[in-house]
């Protein structure tokens, strides 16, 4: 409600009064809120009602105005943001966000360290070398959001937050893996091996682009692998990480299939451009230059616990593994007919 | 496109797959590393050639060559075991567990002035000959280093809070309609400075070389810090009643929207305007008339702590390591004083709705005002303090004058 | 009846903070906090999730810390008998009220930086001081150092 003219007036002729607008006061366009707390706190689902929870389809004003804050016409522009919510948008983004809030977890405090005993070289090796090609390319995850983050509006703040997340839950990626190499008397390895998927999800030019390479392909397969860690691991400790990690991962293949199945749904006419982003991606999963020894005969080692022809045959079925759950993330996005155009090289897996 | 660093172990015992029984492979679809395996145990390709000829599946032919394994000479290269990496590393954990300080040993915790590589290559890890660039800009170290980063990262996880569950929301009860409004209008301007953090960091972020982690990990903390207090602070100006206020004329943002290198960001968001958000913040939880409202903007103020304690030791590292850049910080920061006190003086919606905070009322905002013209001296004191502590200690000197007039005033908080 | 202020008091205090992981569950804090009240003075080390070392030093020596509480014996009375009452500090009653209302702030420290400390850890201190509310104090005068 509006200040009363007569008090407007009345404190306007104090002694010292410094010059009064107070306009602001009852300018609220949509004023009167008072979310309550549910069963799993004060989340965004309770303050999302009311002209507060549209975010519109489209935004063009260019400048940090909050959802629901009353618009300044003096106010700065900050940048080009995209404009259209079916770019960036994923409806599950908030839920997730607020999980992530909830599920933080520390590598310093959280890992049982002293669970980790001295193991065979050769395991200890293909440890530290599963956690330096870990390391590596984790935070590539962490990377690629950033460029996006800036380019999302604050009408789709959302999509912001749970972005994130996903940058912090990498940032912990990238430190567990590091500590566990630094951990048992071996150290890193090598690296450079998945240059060209990766950078390939750093120049995507479209959001869903990048989503897709990165959400759907690059931590799907992660995330398989990680639920797979207790083949990997060789004690508590490992198995944490590994546990742990999933469950991150969860949230951001979540959120790409989520975000797939909203796009397949309002720009239906981007089907085909989604497959071509997808026959990028797949083509690489086994190419020859993508094609990591050094990770896949340290899987090979630890998935057999040292027999390494058990281990290729635990690999083989992780593989298969991965590839069957992406295409169900798939159907389950909408997109059902991907199982026919599957790259061969993905396709030998099955 | 590529680049290569260190020394490179011989690699040509990797095996690679020939193109033609690349491509028969793909065509029968064989798994790869089947493949691979294979001609690691010195199967001839010719023999593989027939033997994916002949009809036999994937499946079968994994079947054979396990049963075989025993026979077999060693089947992996293992090169990546033999890489000249430092061995014998076993960090502990220590009172804060296994921290990113603990595993700081030997050269894995040398963190040179330059980083060459453009790679996504760890500190401490061999390169293989042929990784890719990733296009990381920040290449030397005091364009962004601090000596706290690791500590700081550590403390920021560890002090971690939940804003829809770690604020006692039930303790809210209605206040005055103008105090409501004006604590809507507070959150409103914190959330778009929030945003406009959020927007500056993905930026700057992703342009961290790997060899620099420290760096891209608290700055990740810090990202997420700001859409905690983003989401924390919309939440309260809907939790009670009144709802956000209105937009401010964003002139203290344009200052960080147009930063060209990242000591400037960074000098403008975690010291000059950082500093004067924790007070805000402090003021919201000296003010606070319930449980919510003093947790809510105390923890908001602690972790802006971090953030300060981060644009501090920054600033001191890089007057100490390129000295030369003493006189563009001051820029900079006159710059962004320049902007906020526009923001301070222009803007009438922040500036009211403090005043009824500090008044205690619309019909105290005389004293508020009153009140006001203390708080602001004892802001731009604070700041003062906090760069001479980092060596910036000529700056009361070249404070924009607007903001250096605020230091006149008497004090009359009390 | 330990008396405030003395390094058995805070010590039953930090006994008190510290069960059920009290200080732990607010993350860790590294900080050397001094108390001073009129003449005397008490250092604080807290490290990592527990408060370490408690020693009567001497108030010349809060020069050397990161920073200092400062109020007249009355004011530390009826913020702790504000705990008492209460159970924790009420609104007007926290560390961070009573800076912010003192002129020269309750936190004091020649150096900004190292004063932060006490904005950056506020949580840990207030608990700290709001398991006081479970140790009885004696508030007799204290004496010249």
């Amino acid at each position: 409600m509006a200040l009363d003219p007569k008090i407007l007036e009345q404190l306007r002729q104090e002694p010292d009064m410094p010059e009064l607008d107070l306009g602001w006061l009852g300018a609220q366009t949509a004023p009167g809120m008072a979310a309550k707390p549910g069963r799993r706190g004060l989340t965004l689902a309770e303050i999302n009602v009311g002209d507060y929870g549209d975010a519109p389809e489209r935004t063009d004003h260019n400048t940090i105005r909050i959802r629901g804050s009353v618009p300044s016409p003096n106010a700065v522009r900050i940048g080009y943001f995209i404009p259209n919510k079916g770019d960036i948008w994923s409806d599950n983004s908030g839920r997730i966000y607020e999980e992530a809030v909830q599920r933080q977890w520390s590598s310093a405090t959280d890992i049982p360290w002293d669970t980790i005993k001295p193991l065979p070289d050769v395991v200890e090796e293909a440890i530290c070398q599963i956690c330096t090609f870990l390391t590596e390319v984790e935070f590539v995850a962490g990377d690629a959001p950033g460029r996006w983050i800036g380019q999302i509006s604050p009408d789709h703040f959302e999509t912001v937050l749970f972005l994130i997340t996903q940058v912090v839950d990498e940032a912990r990626h990238l430190d567990v893996f590091r500590k566990r190499a630094l951990a048992n008397g071996c150290g890193l390895l090598e690296a450079g091996g998945m240059g060209r998927a990766l950078r390939n999800i750093m120049d995507a030019k479209d959001f869903s682009e990048m989503s897709a390479l990165m959400h759907l392909v690059g931590e799907g397969f992660v995330q398989t692998m990680f639920r797979t860690g207790e083949f990997i691991a060789t004690n508590e400790a490992e198995k944490t990480i590994f546990q742990l990690c999933a469950q991150d991962e969860s949230r951001h293949v979540g959120f790409g299939v989520m975000h797939l199945r909203y796009v397949l749904e309002h720009q239906p006419e981007r089907r085909e451009e989604f497959h071509s982003y997808l026959d990028k991606a797949e083509e690489l999963f086994g190419h020859p230059t993508s094609m990591n020894v050094a990770f896949q005969e340290s899987l090979m080692i630890t998935l057999g616990g040292g027999d390494t022809d058990k281990g290729l045959v635990m690999l083989m079925a992780l593989q298969k593994k991965q590839v069957t759950e992406y295409l169900h993330r798939l159907k389950v996005a909408g997109m059902p007919e991907r199982r026919e155009r599957l790259h061969p090289g993905m396709a030998m897996f099955l | 496109m590529t680049e290569e660093m260190g020394t490179h172990t011989d690699k040509s015992d990797i095996i690679n797959i020939p193109p033609d029984l690349w491509a028969k492979a793909e065509e029968k679809r064989w798994p790869l590393i089947l493949i691979q395996q294979a001609l690691a145990r010195k199967v001839p390709a010719a023999q593989l050639h027939q033997a994916l000829d002949s009809g036999m599946t994937g499946a079968e032919a994994m079947k054979m060559m396990t049963s075989r394994a025993a026979e077999q000479a060693p089947p992996l290269s293992m090169a990546w075991a033999r890489v000249d990496t430092e061995r014998g590393i076993r960090a502990k954990p220590g009172k804060k567990g296994l921290t990113l300080d603990a595993i700081n040993i030997g050269s894995y915790g040398d963190v040179p002035e330059y980083w060459p590589g453009q790679t996504m290559q760890p500190r401490g890890a061999y390169l293989a000959p042929g990784a890719m660039s990733m296009g990381y800009s920040i290449s030397v170290k005091a364009e962004v280093w601090a000596d706290n980063l690791g500590s700081l990262y550590e403390e920021a996880i560890q002090r971690h809070w939940r804003p829809a569950t770690d604020i006692p929301w039930e303790t809210l009860s209605p206040l005055p309609e103008e105090t409501e409004q004006a604590i809507g209008q507070l959150c409103t301007e914190l959330c778009e400075y929030n945003y406009m953090v959020i927007v500056a960091l993905g930026k700057w972020i992703r342009e961290i070389c790997y060899g620099f982690h420290e760096a891209k990990l608290f700055l990740s903390t810090v990202l997420f810090d700001a859409g905690l207090h983003l989401e924390a602070f919309r939440k309260r100006a809907l939790a009670n009643g009144g709802g956000l206020g209105v937009q401010s004329s964003g002139q203290r943002l344009v200052p960080i929207r147009d930063a060209q290198n990242y000591s400037e960001m960074a000098a403008l968001v975690f010291v000059l305007n950082d500093s004067f958000v924790q007070s805000q913040c402090l003021l919201g939880a000296g003010l606070a008339q319930n449980e919510a409202d003093a947790r809510l903007f105390s923890l908001a103020a602690q972790d802006k702590g971090r953030h300060l304690a981060y644009g501090l030791a920054h600033l001191r590292y890089l007057l100490e390591h390129q000295p030369e850049r003493r006189g563009e910080i001051h820029k900079y920061l006159q710059k962004g004083e320049e902007y906020l006190v526009k923001e301070f003086e222009k803007s009438a919606p922040p500036r009211e709705a403090l005043a009824i905070l500090l008044g205690g009322g619309i019909r105290e905002i005389g004293e508020g005002f009153r009140k006001l013209k203390e708080f602001r001296r004892r802001q731009v004191s604070t700041y003062l303090g906090r760069l001479e502590s980092a060596g910036l200690d000529d700056h009361r000197e070249r404070l924009w004058p607007p903001m250096a007039a605020y230091l006149e005033r008497e004090p009359v908080l009390a | 009846m330990p008396k405030f202020p003395s390094a058995e008091w805070f010590q039953e205090v930090r006994d008190v903070a510290t069960q059920n992981d009290g200080l732990r569950k607010l993350g860790t804090c590294d900080a050397v906090m001094g108390v001073k009240v009129g003449d005397q003075a008490i250092e604080l080390t807290f490290e990592a999730f527990d408060l370490v070392n408690i020693r009567e030093i001497q108030p010349a020596e809060l020069a050397n810390i990161d920073f200092y509480l400062d109020a007249p014996i009355e004011t530390w009375r009826e913020m702790l008998d504000n705990i008492k009452e209460h159970g924790k500090a009420d609104l007007k009653h926290t560390l961070n009220t009573i800076d912010f209302l003192e002129p020269e702030g309750f936190a004091k420290s020649n150096d900004q930086s190292r004063k932060d400390l006490f904005y950056r850890y506020l949580q840990t201190f207030q608990r700290f001081f709001d398991a006081s509310a479970q140790v009885e104090t004696d508030f007799a005068t204290p004496q010249p150092v």
